[in-house]
């Protein structure tokens, strides 16, 4: 048995291949992903080191912000070549102030390799900042160390600004060409496939017709 | 039945016979599974894929961020990278694993219970298709045939990538065979079954791609009868265009599964075709084997390897119902033709031909899967090694046309004589004995399973590769153990693949050393499994134990210096 919308409408496969990939269009056009760029590192010296953050130890180190949309800050994290499941976190300050906190877990960290931590806010004021990063929950066997500069010890940072939002579509367009490629061909498989088959269905419903009126 | 144009469509009784059977089937096999998973020892390729699996898990859970899987740090098998190796088998373990965070002992103690559901997805799978081919009792005899194929149960256990593939392949072909029935109509989705089973198939072991190229080729076949079909009127089925583009639905479903579970594909989605070219292109690593009493290189292996194993390997009764069953599907295929081209000539009806058409291809792709995919291995033999393990994924399809063979035969006897049935049906039971007695014999090796016809074990002892994958040395571990209690340590013992699975069985004052065919290093014992010449290693050295079935060996520990506590020169047997 052939399941139909409605007599002499184009089968169920038609419409839903069209309404799925009108579903993805749509989705990739309006889903927004945060665009970020990083800016130089601040403190690269002569020299790196390597500070563990243990409990009850801070680390201090200047952010330098120079242009609006400072929204996380980067480093160089070191995992000792072991999983640890601390939690790394960042805090923005003026003066004694706290402006925003950032924190990730440490679990995936690779080791000599960066991290990003987000801000809960983006600031659009420029200058120098002050961030200290701490892990409250690690222990001797759980830690991650910061890479620091070799002269003046504080962690390596780089700042990590909001450039705006964009759509999904045009996020893989600049960052995934493959997925893009992807996605932009399922959704034309979908469209075309379904398009034929509507067609398809259509004319033959027409000639039916136009058979029975003459008949 | 298994009839040109007509349908399996058994009675009442018939079906229940055969749901009882296959009951019955399932509780012997869980009940079996759960009392004796822990007698089945680790094999030579567990440990890398333990390390394989959780490498997935990690980079599962950190959502991508964990790159190990999609850039292969492992870099353990030269010949062809883990990252390009599917996920279906090694991932649910591997997250098992890291959920309850399993120390070595444990992980294996998992990875032995949970690999024994792929057989029972075999056997499911294997009932449904021969069901689907040919009723009811075809399904019951097949899944039976299938359980008491004594290297099929024993490699259900501890192979874990070869059963996979023979479970999701039957699952597969069953997929395709549903789908050609189905996908001229709206509304059950056949095209997202057939995708998500190929999709499996592919992710369990790239070989698997092999149920694609079935897929189009039984698809082709239809079309084309359907086509040809065309001038014998108009039909009542979906047009072409439909059906065309549910079965390329069918295909993007199962790359996107593929893209779902498979890190090396997320991270080069467009590098499918060059993936696949690598692995077509690819050779297997040169491992020789024992074929006919001679050590053979895998280039230089003849092409009667497959046939040979498939004649000593399977139980009599499989195999002879095996070939009758190819006999009865050709039989069948060529009636098909025939009534076809009937119809053709006399201008008969459309949906009478397209019946037709639907039958052949569905036979042709069951064809294809056993006597086809059996056919490019012997003409592509340097691919194998290790005996039947390679091509497992056959013994389900011989199971399939063994359980047509005898549902027909019964059928066949049950409408001359009631007695006659009764008697071919006591025959055939007793046909299982013999298998079945053979598994409790070798227990828990039943991989090392010869015919009767050929022998036996005995038989193929110094002719054939016997205990390829070294499960045996689990026990001479375990032996060695006890033999040496209460010594101080450490002693030293040299020992082959697979090193972690026998480290795991020897006992704190026993420390294993790898390298055995270093003779310079000083140890105390050697423990290897009996294949090529690794059993001659250390010649001089007196044996102290064999692990032995039906009076072969097929491991062996050697003590190769005096030991304070025990007795020099040592008595074998203790």
């Amino acid at each position: 048995m052939r399941l139909t919308v409605g007599p002499g409408r184009p089968p169920l496969l038609a419409w839903g291949s069209l309404v799925l990939a009108a579903g993805l269009i749509s989705a990739a056009l309006l889903i927004r992903l945060p665009e970020r760029t990083v800016g130089p590192v601040e403190g690269s010296g002569s020299g790196t080191a390597v500070a563990p953050l243990l409990a009850q130890r801070k680390l201090e180190a200047t952010l330098v912000s120079e242009r609006p949309g400072l929204c996380g800050v980067r480093v160089q994290v070191a995992t000792y070549a072991r999983r640890n499941t601390c939690r790394l976190e960042a805090r923005l300050l003026d003066g004694g102030k706290v402006l925003a906190r950032a924190g990730r877990g440490a679990e995936w960290f690779e080791d000599f390799g960066q991290a990003d931590l987000y801000f809960d806010r983006a600031f659009k004021e420029t200058g120098r900042f002050k961030v200290v990063f701490l892990s409250p929950n690690s222990s001797p066997r759980n830690a991650v160390g910061l890479i620091c500069d070799g002269r003046t010890g504080r962690p390596l940072t780089a700042p990590v600004y909001l450039a705006g939002r964009r759509s999904v579509l045009a996020w893989l367009a600049a960052n995934r060409k493959d997925y893009h490629q992807l996605l932009v061909g399922l959704v034309l498989f979908l469209a075309g496939g379904g398009s034929l088959v509507g067609l398809g269905a259509g004319l033959r419903a027409r000639g039916e017709r136009k058979s029975r009126t003459r008949t | 039945m298994l009839e040109p144009g007509g349908r399996a469509e058994p009675g009442r009784a018939g079906a229940g016979w055969a749901w009882a059977g296959l009951a019955l089937l399932g509780v012997v096999y869980s009940v079996l599974v759960l009392a004796t998973y822990l007698d089945y020892g680790i094999t030579t390729d567990e440990p890398l894929h333990r390390e394989w699996g959780q490498t997935l898990a990690d980079y599962f859970l950190s959502w991508g961020r964990w790159r190990g899987a999609a850039e292969n740090p492992l870099d353990v098998f030269p010949f062809i990278g883990m990252s390009v190796y599917g996920t279906v088998f090694d991932l649910p373990m591997g997250l098992w694993s890291r959920l309850l965070e399993l120390d070595l002992a444990g992980f294996y103690r998992w990875a032995h219970l949970f690999s024994p559901l792929w057989g029972l997805l075999a056997l499911g799978s294997t009932a449904a298709l021969a069901w689907r081919l040919g009723g009811p009792e075809a399904g019951c005899w097949a899944s039976w045939l299938l359980f008491l194929c004594p290297r099929f149960y024993g490699h259900s256990f501890n192979n874990i990538k070869d059963v996979p593939l023979t479970a999701t392949m039957t699952l597969a072909v069953l997929a395709i065979v549903a789908a050609l029935d189905r996908l001229d109509r709206d509304g059950r989705l056949p095209w997202l079954g057939l995708g998500l089973a190929m999709g499996l198939c592919v992710l369990t072991r790239l070989n698997g791609l092999a149920v694609v190229a079935i897929a189009l080729g039984g698809l082709g076949l239809m079309l084309l009868g359907w086509g040809i079909n065309r001038r014998l009127g108009p039909a009542v089925r979906a047009p072409l265009e439909e059906i065309v583009f549910r079965a390329l639905l069918s295909l993007v479903a199962a790359f996107l599964v593929n893209l779902a579970l498979w890190p090396f594909l997320q991270q080069h989605p467009l590098e499918a075709p060059a993936i696949l070219q690598f692995i077509v292109s690819q050779r297997r690593p040169p491992i020789p084997s024992l074929f006919l009493g001679r050590i053979i290189g895998a280039s230089a292996l003849p092409w009667y390897y497959l046939p040979a194993w498939l004649a000593i390997g399977l139980p009599p009764v499989l195999l002879l119902g095996a070939g009758a069953g190819l006999l009865l599907l050709l039989g069948c295929l060529g009636r098909g033709l025939v009534a076809w081209l009937r119809i053709q000539l006399r201008r008969g009806g459309r949906d009478e031909a397209d019946r037709l058409v639907l039958d052949l291809a569905r036979w042709a792709v069951v064809l294809v899967w056993v006597a086809g995919l059996a056919g490019y291995l012997m003409l592509n033999s340097g691919q194998l090694y290790d005996g039947m393990r390679l091509f497992l994924f056959l013994l389900p399809g011989l199971a399939c046309l063994a359980g047509l063979a005898f549902s027909r035969l019964l059928a066949l006897a049950a409408r001359r004589r009631s007695w006659a049935a009764w008697a071919l049906a006591g025959l055939l039971l007793a046909g299982l004995i013999e298998p079945a007695a053979a598994m409790i014999r070798l227990h828990p090796y039943q991989v090392v399973y010869f015919s009767s016809l050929a022998g036996g074990l005995p038989g193929a002892e110094g002719r054939f590769d016997l205990d390829y994958w070294a499960g045996s040395t689990g026990q001479a571990a375990r032996w060695l153990t006890g033999y040496t209690r209460g010594l101080k340590g450490p002693l030293l013992v040299k020992v082959t693949d697979p090193f972690e699975g026998i480290a795991l069985s020897l006992g704190p004052n026993l420390k294993p050393l790898p390298n055995y065919r270093v003779k310079d290093q000083p140890a105390d014992f050697f423990l290897t499994v009996r294949r090529w010449d690794m059993a001659d290693f250390y010649p001089q050295a007196p044996v102290i134990h064999r692990v032995e079935r039906q009076g072969v060996c097929l491991a062996v520990v050697k003590q190769l210096r005096p030991v304070a506590g025990l007795p020099w020169p040592p008595g074998e047997g203790r």
